[in-house]
């Protein structure tokens, strides 16, 4: 036996458990559940602050900073933490780095994780060997 | 209804069954993965509306925030010890029992498997139970789709180091 062949079982009972599922009807409590939520915006702009002119709710800086500059805040972050020797922050320079298509750099941080002792990058070397 | 609500709408239709599904392989339980996806997308819409349209909507940010949901959700119903005891603060698929296969080996890799990252455990998962492709499962997590060919591979390599008895599944 495989290993795939292992997790039949396990992938069989995921497809069956999506083929049961409603999708419209999932699909219209979806939308169900935003209208409500903008309406419920909308009563509250009303009441608390007034219509904001243009329609929108102000730009909430930690959701922008959050998902805005990602991945090249993340990179920073993990580069300074790298350089002071965390073999999991090097890993992950490297996959940032590969995200990005920098491959020559991505392939040092990668061999630099893998020799601090990142145990993702030692299988992710074992599998670059194999591809 | 206005424009933003329109493309956010179609967002939805295009990603919902991919998102359950990615879901179910975290969770297991199909209401508890549907009741994941709406409150994701919810939050989304809720970014979305910030104004600030330079945040993109993509596969990625929703896998982040169901994520973020599952381990609010779990922590709620007092469930982390349970599941993060091996896996850090990443909630992953755990590999549940089967009924038809006691074997040795299957106990085996699923202690094998334990000891992998709470990432590399989500990868793995999603490509052998999800039957995610590399490419799917790479904009999940935000990767390269050969940083994840690479994973699998190394991951896969692992276990017939471990356990020569297994065959090849291609073979």
């Amino acid at each position: 036996m495989g290993v795939d062949r292992m997790f039949d079982h396990d992938a069989r009972a995921l497809t069956r458990q999506m083929s049961s599922m409603d999708s419209e009807a999932h699909l219209r409590s979806i939308i169900a559940a935003l209208d409500a939520d903008d309406a419920a915006q909308d009563a509250e702009t009303e009441v608390s602050t007034g219509r904001d002119p243009t329609g929108r709710t102000p730009v909430s800086r930690p959701a922008a900073e959050q998902f805005g500059t990602w991945p090249d805040s993340e990179l920073t972050q993990c580069l300074r933490q790298a350089r002071q020797g965390d073999a999991a922050s090097a890993r992950r320079v490297a996959e940032l780095l590969e995200l990005t298509d920098q491959a020559t750099a991505a392939a040092a941080w990668w061999h630099r994780a893998a020799a601090a002792g990142d145990s993702d990058a030692i299988i992710y070397i074992e599998g670059f060997r194999t591809t | 209804m206005s424009t933003d609500r329109e493309e956010f709408d179609e967002f939805v239709r295009q990603h919902r069954e991919t998102l359950v599904r990615y879901a179910l392989v975290l969770c297991r339980d199909s209401h508890f993965a549907q009741d994941l996806v709406q409150e994701t997308f919810l939050r989304m819409w809720r970014i979305r509306k910030t104004g600030d349209r330079a945040i993109e909507l993509n596969r990625y940010l929703a896998a982040t925030i169901l994520k973020n949901i599952l381990i609010d959700q779990l922590r709620r119903r007092g469930k982390e010890i349970e599941l993060f005891r091996r896996m850090g603060e990443t909630p992953t698929a755990i590999l549940p029992e089967d009924p038809s296969d006691k074997s040795a080996a299957r106990e085996q890799i699923r202690r094998f498997l334990e000891k992998l990252s709470a990432p590399l455990q989500e990868i793995f998962f999603l490509n052998v139970v999800g039957g995610f492709q590399p490419r799917e499962i790479a904009e999940f997590v935000g990767l390269k789709p050969t940083t994840i060919s690479n994973y699998l591979s190394g991951i896969r390599k692992l276990i017939k180091a471990e356990h020569p008895d297994l065959n090849d599944d291609n073979s």
